[in-house]
């Protein structure tokens, strides 16, 4: 445990997929070098396989007695989807200007066979009661990280002042028991250099006083960024006070740090059409993910939501509605940091 | 022409401080009953880096036996992977030079995510010699440091140092090359290192081997006990050889041993062979005799908290000082002697 520990809240309710987060993260750090099949944010569709694929089932993380559980590996090819190039040329290209009529579609030049948001949309649930939501995910900087139990080098480590969990690249001898370990596989190999990688919350500008891209790049204003023990900060108050920020998978053992407002749905149709009092998103799905307290969540959201609607007052409404976006990171500034 | 000369010099002195032909003696050859010894060919000309060059032909080859990493997590399946490693070696008054051969069907040569290459790594006690115990086989110990030269396929050699496992990091002068061959179903790897010609004239040396297709790495390994390479022209030295033996004098009794160990209870917690009832807090001892130099099995049953395997579960924190969960045994002298003479028929 850290003596700090910054953590991230992430409003599902107002996420609506556009992955500008994604390509934030990807575009800052991950486009080079080894990296391009990496997405150390990703933004994948719920119910669905995720990415890597069914990484909720590959194992990782702790068991009741504390004790690593045994994870595997991904594969390039079937589960993170390796990158491919697009035919551009014949497409597109001048080359074949001439035969305008006869120009191949635009697709990829190698068989992908998965990749990020491979089922985006799919969902779940038979028309008119299928359902789906987004779901954000990136390296939760956990509080009992698996990736820092399965090191053998002690090449991961947690940093002190703000419990950012970092692979120490000269110590790093890619041996991936991490990858493995991770039960979120937010660990990547990167097969360019050898070494293990992943999200480092954007540190560089977090030491600036400046949120990690993917929350500042959000355009739906959807990521608050903060420390757990600064009271009167947006996260504290999420987690803590009105506690409706929720752990994503939290039985598997780490105690993550990124947090998620869980999802509220429209009613579903009864078969001759009338709307019915049960939610589109089944319960016990979201209960699975966030755990038992989503009915509670969910029963105070609305509340507040219905405050708000009749003119009353909800400072949760008014914090989740992020007036200003700045006011969603509360990182201190540069100098303040120093002193802490 | 002046540096050839000295050179030149340089062998043909030390040449003539040993008469070819030294009395034979015994203790060597019990060693060679306990331990793979490796004898080294001189010669004049530079030493062979590639593994096909005829040079290796005039070698003498010592087969050593490989075994499991298994006293460490995570560590190489107990099933019997249990290979053999062919080994020349040639030097000169400077440098040693040794040639590895393991049979293996399918090399493993592209790293990847989920994919690990074959590799393989010497090892080397930082410092030895007469009184100066052998440092833990298994990535030396705090304060009994070992120089690693370690290759794997596709890569360059790296010149390591380790105090223990996870302490592994790079050496300050490296002074070793490797080349590695793949071909007709084995791999050969030669290591040339410099040699400060040790006044035992005998050097301790072990090896570890990683298959990239059994997902070695780390400590998955295949590994072999300390061995020992001798030099064609200069004798070993009595007393250093004495020191290495186990019970060089007395009978061994292995049944005794076994005998001893269960009514001490060490199938509580260590399998071996025949044991089927151990709750696995202690390493698995089925290689035990294979892998460990003797005097390390004496001292762990003498003294379990001497020198702990880093690792879950192995130890407990009295005060500010770590204890074995081994409990001493209250054994006296000559029952460890016995288990350790059993300990040694375990490979």
């Amino acid at each position: 445990m850290s003596k700090r520990q910054l953590a991230m809240v992430i409003d599902l309710n107002k996420c609506l997929g556009c992955q500008t987060c994604t390509m934030a993260c990807k575009t800052q750090w991950t486009n080079r070098s080894g990296r391009d099949y990496m997405y150390w944010n990703n933004v994948e569709t719920a119910p669905g396989k995720g990415y890597p694929k069914m990484w909720m089932e590959s194992g990782g993380g702790f068991d009741a007695e504390g004790a690593l559980n045994a994870g595997r590996i991904p594969s390039l090819e079937n589960d993170y989807g390796a990158p491919f190039d697009l035919n551009f040329e014949s497409a597109l290209g001048m080359a074949g200007a001439a035969e305008q009529g006869n120009r191949p579609w635009l697709r990829p030049a190698q068989n992908p066979a998965y990749g990020p948001n491979w089922d985006e949309d799919e969902g779940a649930g038979e028309y008119p009661n299928s359902y789906y939501f987004y779901l954000p995910r990136l390296c939760n900087h956990c509080s009992n990280p698996a990736c820092v139990k399965a090191c053998p080098r002690k090449a991961i480590y947690k940093r002190e002042e703000d419990g950012i969990v970092l692979v120490d690249q000269s110590r790093c001898r890619g041996y991936q028991h991490c990858v493995a370990a991770c039960p979120y596989k937010k660990v990547f190999f990167n097969p360019a250099l050898g070494r293990s990688e992943k999200c480092i919350f954007c540190y560089p500008r977090v030491e600036q006083g400046t949120a990690p891209a993917c929350a500042r790049q959000c355009p739906g204003r959807v990521r608050f960024v903060g420390y757990l023990d600064d009271e009167n900060g947006p996260v504290a108050r999420l987690v803590n006070k009105h506690k409706v920020a929720l752990r994503l998978r939290e039985d598997f053992g780490t105690q993550p740090n990124v947090y998620y407002v869980p999802p509220l749905s429209p009613p579903k149709y009864d078969a001759r059409g009338e709307i019915t009092d049960e939610p589109r998103i089944p319960l016990e799905y979201l209960v699975k993910l966030f755990g038992p307290s989503v009915p509670h969540v969910l029963e105070t959201l609305r509340t507040e939501m219905e405050k708000k609607k009749t003119g009353q007052s909800s400072e949760l409404m008014d914090i989740l509605i992020a007036y200003r976006h700045e006011e969603m990171f509360t990182l201190g500034a540069p100098a303040e940091r120093q002193k802490t | 022409m002046k540096a050839l000369l000295a050179a030149t010099l340089i062998a043909a002195l030390s040449l003539a401080s040993v008469p070819p032909g030294a009395a034979a003696d015994r203790g060597m050859e019990e060693l060679k009953k306990q331990s793979a010894v490796i004898g080294a060919r001189f010669v004049k000309g530079p030493l062979p880096i590639d593994p096909s060059d005829s040079g290796w032909d005039g070698a003498a080859s010592t087969t050593l036996t490989l075994y499991p990493q298994v006293s460490v997590t995570p560590g190489a399946a107990i099933a019997p992977r249990i290979s053999s490693l062919t080994v020349r070696a040639l030097y000169t008054n400077t440098n040693v030079a040794l040639r590895l051969e393991w049979p293996d069907d399918s090399p493993s040569l592209e790293r990847g995510i989920g994919r690990f290459v074959d590799a393989m790594a010497a090892q080397w006690p930082a410092k030895h010699g007469k009184g100066i115990a052998l440092p833990y086989i298994g990535m030396g110990e705090p304060g009994a440091p070992v120089e690693i030269d370690f290759w794997r396929a596709g890569g360059k050699v790296e010149s390591l140092v380790a105090e223990g496992f996870g302490s592994l990091g790079p050496r300050d002068a490296p002074n070793a090359e490797v080349r590695a061959e793949w071909k007709d179903g084995a791999w050969r790897v030669v290591i040339i290192r410099t040699l400060r010609f040790p006044p035992t004239a005998m050097m301790p040396v072990a090896f570890a081997i990683w298959e990239g297709s059994a997902a070695h790495r780390d400590g998955a390994k295949l590994l072999s006990p300390w061995s020992f390479i001798t030099f064609e022209n200069t004798a070993p030295d009595k007393e250093y050889v004495h020191g290495l033996l186990w019970n060089p004098r007395g009978q061994p009794d292995p049944a005794k041993g076994r005998q001893v160990m269960e009514e001490a209870g060490c199938p509580a917690c260590h399998a071996y062979p025949g044991v089927e009832t151990s709750n696995g807090v202690g390493p698995d001892l089925t290689y035990a005799g294979g892998v460990h130099h003797p005097a390390y099995l004496r001292e762990s049953i003498r003294k379990p908290s001497s020198f702990i395997v880093p690792g879950d579960g192995h130890a407990t924190m009295e005060g500010k000082k770590k204890v074995s969960v081994m409990p001493d045994s209250g054994l006296t002298d000559e029952s460890i002697r016995r288990i350790v003479d059993y300990l040694l028929t375990l490979h």
